[in-house]
């Protein structure tokens, strides 16, 4: 059975209520889809609830998956958005509410972050890239995907991945102190 | 800067070309491409120590948690979206037609539709439209849109409109009036986002003046044309929103075609939208 096909066969069970089917689609892209949300959102907290929010929208479009592009492609895709929707959030609300439920501080993910050699300068520089820009950036260069991938998940031709990419890694050089661009 | 070199610097950079003497020969003799690959190299280099992050075990047992905590609650259930969302927005479009069609008959037998334009300038305005139909609001606060009668009698032929159509109303218009409203707003914050957004791309990268390279085709240039907006050039053109970009992303929308005024730099530029399959103006930037 190829890929798409076990993919759709997947969907349509979860379609059909089975949850072990949904648990193998969390287990297999979680690690991957809370890393991209990491990279576009900076924080661990708000990249848990994207992956979060991903997995219910992940659930709740299950019938509309068409199999056009690989199941990781699409869930990419809402992860992507859920990003950008959340960013969105976040820019109109100007105060957040205090959270009904604190998970006590886990100090093994901040050492992940570490290990991971996500610097400081290079979190921060990320950030200072428009959402458009660092979603490419994260998915080409971060995660590895290639630019005809990159542009699947992103919605836009693969001349937008290009620009969107190469003019991120210009503001980027900037950000880490390189004056001459 | 080329497109073509740009690319070209980057694929250097990135180290995946087979003959790099085009490459080596363009960065040897300008600062400019020099400056270029130097900054793409500085970037990949800094990203090639970043590598993928995973969950912690107390991050990934959490995870479980709320996704099924909220996956059991009755309200979420994998499947098409309620009836009256599908239908909602032909509903509003009927709740309009019908007004239209009530507000021709009181005219009086003239063959004539009244005037219909979009009138940029006029962007507070309350249209007629807007004034009866659901979501009119949101409309008005969008700021001239289309539907806009341009000549004399506008008042008179809002009342109409309004009594018109209120006589037409039953309780299902309402429920669907309603729903419009709401979508309206949601519509409202996608849009001014969207504009918000490539305003912010563009204050970041100033020589970023289209989503994409190429001039804009003409089919695009003659919907603008046809939306009846003069003195406005295309930034851009965006495929259909779609359910994925988020909550606010509107339902069965269609693509649609980004403008500015010509006089304006588009990193502060209030940003129009086109839609693309009916030609009319949906969005303007207060």
């Amino acid at each position: 059975m190829t890929t798409a096909a076990q993919d759709a066969e997947l969907l349509a069970r979860v379609v059909d209520g089975d949850h072990d089917a949904f648990n193998e689609i969390m287990r297999t892209h979680e690690d991957r889809v809370f890393s991209v949300c990491l990279r576009i959102m900076g924080n661990r907290e708000q990249a848990l609830d994207a992956t979060q929010e991903t997995f219910l929208t992940t659930f709740r479009k299950a019938s509309q998956f068409k199999g056009d592009s690989a199941l990781g492609t699409w869930i990419y895709r809402i992860a992507v958005n859920t990003c950008y929707d959340q960013l969105r959030k976040q820019k109109r609300r100007r105060t957040d509410p205090i959270p009904d439920h604190i998970d006590p501080i886990d100090t093994s993910a901040e050492d992940a972050v570490d290990s991971a050699g996500m610097r400081h300068e290079i979190r921060r520089a990320l950030a200072a890239l428009p959402p458009d820009f660092r979603a490419a950036v994260v998915l080409a260069d971060i995660e590895g995907l290639g630019l005809p991938e990159v542009a699947e998940v992103l919605g836009v031709p693969v001349g937008t991945v290009k620009s969107r990419v190469f003019r991120g890694r210009r503001i980027l050089a900037r950000e880490l102190g390189n004056q001459s661009v | 800067m080329r497109d073509h070199e740009l690319e070209l610097i980057a694929a250097l950079a990135e180290g995946r070309l087979e003959d790099e003497s085009e490459a080596r020969a363009l960065i040897a003799t300008s600062a400019e491409h020099r400056a270029e690959y130097e900054a793409q190299k500085q970037a990949l280099d800094a990203l090639g120590n970043v590598t993928t992050a995973n969950l912690s075990e107390l991050e990934r047992t959490s995870l479980h948690r709320e996704v099924w905590s909220e996956l059991r609650s009755p309200r979420t259930t994998p499947g098409p979206t309620p009836w009256y969302s599908r239908w909602a927005p032909v509903a509003a479009g009927m709740f309009v037609v019908v007004g239209l069609v009530a507000v021709l008959n009181q005219v009086g037998g003239s063959d004539e539709l009244p005037p219909v334009a979009a009138n940029l300038d006029s962007g507070t305005e309350t249209t007629a439209a807007a004034e009866s139909s659901p979501g009119g609001q949101d409309t008005a606060d969008g700021g001239g849109e289309a539907e806009a009668p341009t000549e004399g009698g506008q008042s008179e032929e809002t009342a109409t409109t309004q009594v018109a159509a209120s006589q037409t109303i039953d309780i299902e218009d309402l429920v669907a009036a309603d729903l419009n409203r709401a979508l309206t707003a949601l519509d409202h914050t996608y849009y001014s986002d969207e504009a918000e957004s490539i305003r912010t791309s563009v204050s970041a990268d100033p020589e970023l003046r289209t989503f994409d390279e190429n001039d804009p085709p003409a089919g695009l240039t003659d919907c603008v044309d046809q939306a009846g907006i003069s003195g406005y050039s295309i930034v851009g053109a965006h495929p259909a929103p779609s359910d994925e970009e988020g909550e606010s992303a509107p339902e069965d929308a269609n693509p649609y075609i980004v403008v500015k005024p010509d006089d304006q730099d588009l990193a502060e530029a209030p940003l129009a939208f086109v839609d693309m399959a009916s030609c009319e103006v949906i969005y303007v930037d207060e």
